[in-house]
């Protein structure tokens, strides 16, 4: 009897349509909550806009240093390696941005790019403590040794005066 | 290498060289690390310092401060090394009181040789070392491989050879 009661209340209860609607308790409008991204997609992105910018710096003196070409095609396989990284992550690269090759005496050129080159070796290496993946960490520790070896490069290169 | 000598396998290679510098809860990590991987680094160190006693004399005078530098990371690395198996728990193994040269060093050439053998062998080794290196500890193992791989390009690059084969794109491969 009880139990038939009870389910009787309980039916009428769920069907009935004047039932008082709940008190709106909170802002109907939802808050975006912020996800953090994949650390792993933004060391990607950023060391592509690094390697893309630095490319970018090689293209006037390696007109005048051809000795320099294979740093500049260095940063571009780089680039292209990051950019498969990114779209294997189903995230779109983007384009690269604007940037002017550096433009002046070639000895003064080089070793701006010497300095570039260590900068952002050291902007690697301070990356992969947060990274992720050990392909994407492996990367990033080849890409900061490769910068390291082109400072070297730079070093030694025979510059016109 | 440049020799024929066959590459050890990444994976067999594993180090966690910088552990005095860091805080308790690694030290207590890396204990549980096998000790064995980090005296397959330490070993090659060892044989790096020892042999550097032997070609750097005869390395042209022109790579003599490289020599020097890289003699001197090669000490530094073995310190870490060492620090790292003491912090595991483990007992370093010792230099061996000579190590056989892999080739006969009588010219410039082949001292050269033996350097750039030497430092790609210990690029690799070191390469190999960060993929189970912890997050705090992979600095330490990134900047040794870079070391190394500066130490190869000055070399290759004293050997005459063009920018192309002196900085590949992916350095320690």
């Amino acid at each position: 009897m009880l139990a038939a009661a009870l389910g009787a209340a309980v039916a009428a209860g769920c069907t009935t349509s004047e039932r008082p609607a709940p008190e709106p308790t909170a802002a109907v409008t939802p808050t975006p909550t912020a996800v953090p991204e994949d650390p792993d997609v933004v060391a990607l992105r950023s060391w592509l806009a690094a390697e893309r910018r630095l490319a970018a710096r090689y293209a006037a003196v390696v007109r005048q240093v051809p000795a320099l070409r294979p740093l500049r095609v260095n940063h571009t396989t780089r680039a292209t390696a990051l950019t498969d990284h990114l779209r294997a992550r189903g995230v779109d690269p983007g384009p690269a941005a604007t940037v002017a090759p550096l433009r002046g005496k070639p000895g003064t050129v080089v070793r701006t790019l010497a300095r570039a080159e260590r900068d952002l070796a050291a902007a690697y290496v301070a990356t992969l403590p947060k990274v992720g993946d050990t392909a994407v960490l492996l990367l990033g520790a080849e890409f900061a040794a490769g910068a390291r070896q082109h400072a070297v490069v730079l070093a030694q290169v025979e510059v016109p005066r | 290498m440049t020799g024929g000598a066959p590459r050890p396998t990444r994976r067999a290679v594993l180090a966690l060289p910088v552990l005095l510098a860091l805080p308790r809860p690694v030290l207590a990590r890396a204990a549980a690390q096998p000790v064995g991987a980090y005296e397959e680094l330490l070993a090659e160190e060892h044989a790096a310092i020892h042999l550097y006693g032997v070609l750097a004399p005869r390395l042209p005078e022109s790579l003599r401060d490289a020599a020097r530098a890289a003699f001197d990371d090669h000490r530094r690395h073995r310190d870490q090394l060492v620090a790292a198996i003491q912090a595991a728990g483990g007992t370093p193994p010792p230099p061996r009181l000579s190590y056989a040269l892999p080739a006969p060093v009588p010219t410039q050439a082949a001292a050269r040789a033996l350097a750039v053998r030497i430092e790609d062998s210990l690029a690799l080794r070191w390469h190999a070392a960060l993929a189970d290196a912890p997050p705090t500890e992979r600095v330490a193992v990134a900047t040794a491989l870079g070391d190394e791989c500066v130490h190869l390009t000055t070399y290759r690059l004293a050997a005459g050879v063009d920018a192309a084969q002196a900085a590949p794109p992916f350095p320690g491969r």
